[in-house]
C-alpha cells in the first residue's frame, strides 16, 4: 500500500498552501504545468583546493512522479520567472520525484 | 613599518586589484565564506614562512625567508568555469611578475604549484584555483621591517 494517496499528494503540493506552479519542459518536448514545493536552502560549499567555503543555495522542486515521468539531466523548469535547468532526478518510489535545480 | 612579509602580502593585494575577470574582488586572509557578490574573486594568504641564516655574525646577519604565498581564485559559473579560473590564473601570474612594488622586495618569486578543484552543489557550479607562490625575500635577523632583497 502507498504511503500517500493521489489525494493526499495533490493536496500537498496544490498551490493553495506550499506548492508553486512551475513551467517544466523536457528536453525535446513541450512545456506543461507541474505543481510542486520549491526549496532553496542555503549552504556554505567546501571545495578541495582554496582556503574559504563560497555560500550557496541548492534549488529543488519536489513534484508527483507522473508529472514528471521521463524526468532527465537537461529538462527545464520555470519557476516564478526564474530558469532552471534540472540536474539531479530523485523518485522516491513512492510517487514523488524531486528534481535538483541549477539556474540556467 | 610593517614586517616585510605584510609588505609583501599588500604589494600583491594591490598588484592583483583591479583585474579584468577579479576587479576589486580581493580579499587578504579572509576568513569567511565568499558570497556570490565576491564572486569572481581572490583571496591572498601568507600563511607559512621558513627562514635561514644567509650569513654569520650578530643581531644584524642576513636571514633568507622562504614564504609560501597562496592566491586562490574563485568563480560560480554554469559554463565555462575552468576556462574562468584559467584566465584568473594568466592575469595573476602577469600582474605579479609585472610589478615593479613586488619585484622590489623581493630576491625571487615564482609560481610552485596550482591546484583546481569543482564543486557542483549549489546553483551554479563552483571552482578554485589555488597558486602557491614561492617568494624568497632577505632581511636582517633584527629588521624584519626592512628588506634586503
Amino acid at each position: 500500500m502507498a504511503v500517500e494517496s493521489v489525494d493526499d499528494r495533490a493536496n500537498f503540493l496544490g498551490t493553495s498552501d506550499f506548492g508553486l506552479a512551475g513551467t517544466y519542459t523536457p528536453s525535446g518536448g513541450s512545456a506543461s504545468t507541474v505543481n510542486g514545493i520549491f526549496d532553496k536552502p542555503s549552504s556554505s560549499i567546501p571545495l578541495d583546493s582554496g582556503e574559504l567555503d563560497v555560500d550557496s543555495n541548492t534549488p529543488t522542486f519536489l513534484c508527483e512522479t507522473s508529472d514528471v515521468s521521463s524526468a532527465a539531466s537537461g529538462d527545464t523548469i520555470s519557476i516564478s520567472a526564474v530558469g532552471y535547468t534540472v540536474v539531479g532526478v530523485q523518485a522516491d518510489g513512492q510517487g514523488m520525484t524531486n528534481l535538483v535545480l541549477e539556474l540556467t | 613599518m610593517a614586517h616585510v612579509r605584510q609588505q609583501i602580502r599588500e604589494a600583491i593585494g594591490t598588484a592583483c586589484t583591479g583585474l579584468s575577470t577579479t576587479g576589486a574582488r580581493v580579499y587578504q586572509a579572509r576568513v569567511y565564506p565568499l558570497a556570490t557578490a565576491n564572486l569572481p574573486g581572490l583571496a591572498i594568504y601568507t600563511n607559512s614562512e621558513t627562514s635561514e641564516e644567509a650569513e654569520v655574525g650578530g643581531a644584524s646577519r642576513l636571514l633568507m625567508r622562504l614564504l609560501e604565498v597562496k592566491i586562490d581564485g574563485y568563480s560560480k559559473k554554469t559554463s565555462g568555469l575552468d576556462d574562468e579560473l584559467d584566465a584568473i590564473c594568466t592575469e595573476v601570474e602577469v600582474a605579479l611578475m609585472d610589478n615593479a612594488t613586488v619585484q622590489a622586495l623581493v630576491a625571487n618569486l615564482y609560481i610552485s604549484e596550482t591546484s583546481i578543484s569543482f564543486a557542483n552543489e549549489g546553483d551554479r557550479p563552483i571552482g578554485c584555483a589555488s597558486m602557491s607562490w614561492n617568494c624568497v625575500y632577505y632581511t636582517e635577523a633584527n629588521n624584519p621591517q626592512t628588506s634586503k632583497s
